[in-house]
């Protein structure tokens, strides 16, 4: 069953979220895609993502592929608004769940992160970044070292993709 | 095909610029023309940043009548002018701290004559100003609530990251 919603924005019904629930499954190499301006070199990622508390991400389990994440889900398809000419940067689940995170300043402060599928009305697939400070979730802005930390080692990591020239996908 | 929603293009040295610099925050519309496809290459002289419904568009600038520093500051202040979700995420404009406390340090380097190879607006609220320093890669970063980073990158990629409180700003490059 297709939600006429959606639909009407272009997105396919394999990615409607039809009252499914949550799945908080998450394998340590499953890929999480953001997409970012393609304009933007290599050398700048760093400018593409932020590692702050209820950033977005598509998870890769319910996508059929990374280029799902080029799909706007806020706008009618009629408004031009897929993201023709982005790219999408990927990481795992694991390169953030999977280690525990310190400021030099603070060592007594143990931050971990944590994935949470949050499917969006068109967007199954839809998660967003939780983070812990020992233990106890972080609802204001996560600390600007940290995310600059973190950010860092996902960039450089070899773990990580940048994928252009991808096509949207029709229905 | 419909292009982007939006999308953003900051300000890059290219080291060998006959004098023209492409700039500055482009941001395009769907199904709207840009500046420069409204009015071609125009002088920074009769140009203004705060143009009402095109809040900075792509355009080039002329060396003739502008410093570099000067076209660098109104670059990083026409970031105030973005739209809410210039990411296509959550990105906001960056807040008039943020574009102060980025001043304070062109202004350090402007005295010192170190030109930034890079200022751009981040999609974690920040202004992103970068330059060399005695061989060290220096990236700033200006957030909107008035927090600053200061990142030093060695030649292996290690980051030595400082933060810097709003009343040092402007005092250290």
């Amino acid at each position: 069953m297709a939600d006429q919603v959606c639909l009407d924005r272009g997105i396919p019904t394999c990615l409607h979220t039809e009252g499914r629930s949550a799945d908080q499954a998450f394998e340590a190499s499953e890929r999480l895609f953001r997409r970012f301006n393609g304009t933007i070199s290599d050398e700048n990622l760093s400018e593409i993502i932020s590692f702050d508390v209820g950033e977005s991400t598509n998870r890769e389990k319910y996508s059929l592929s990374a280029a799902d994440a080029l799909f706007n889900t806020r706008a009618d398809k009629n408004e031009g608004a897929h993201y023709h000419g982005w790219a999408v940067f990927a990481f795992t689940v694991g390169q953030l769940e999977g280690r525990t995170w310190l400021c030099d300043d603070k060592p007594s402060e143990i931050y971990t992160f944590k994935i949470e599928h949050k499917p969006e009305r068109c967007m199954y697939p839809h998660s967003q970044i939780l983070a812990f400070v020992n233990g106890q979730p972080v609802t204001t802005g996560l600390r600007k070292a940290l995310r600059r930390k973190v950010r860092s080692a996902i960039i450089a990591s070899t773990q990580k993709q940048i994928l252009r020239g991808l096509i949207v996908p029709s229905e | 095909m419909p292009e982007p929603k939006f999308g953003v293009q900051p300000y890059e040295s290219s080291g060998t610029s006959p004098g023209m610099v492409q700039m500055i925050s482009s941001v395009f519309f769907p199904n709207r023309r840009t500046l420069n496809e409204l009015a071609g290459p125009r002088s920074l002289s009769n140009f203004h940043l705060d143009e009402p419904h095109v809040p900075a568009a792509a355009v080039q600038f002329s060396f003739d009548s502008v410093s570099r520093f000067e076209l660098l500051r109104r670059q990083i202040k026409s970031f105030a002018n973005l739209p809410q979700g210039w990411d296509s995420y959550r990105a906001r404009p960056l807040s008039a701290e943020a574009i102060t406390n980025a001043f304070a340090v062109l202004e350090q380097m402007e005295e010192c004559g170190i030109v930034p190879s890079r200022v751009a607006p981040t999609c974690d609220n920040s202004i992103l100003l970068r330059y060399s320093q005695f061989g060290t890669r220096v990236e700033w970063e200006f957030f909107s609530d008035g927090e600053s980073l200061r990142v030093a990158i060695n030649d292996s990629g290690e980051e030595n990251i400082l933060e810097v409180p709003s009343s040092r700003i402007g005092r250290i490059i």
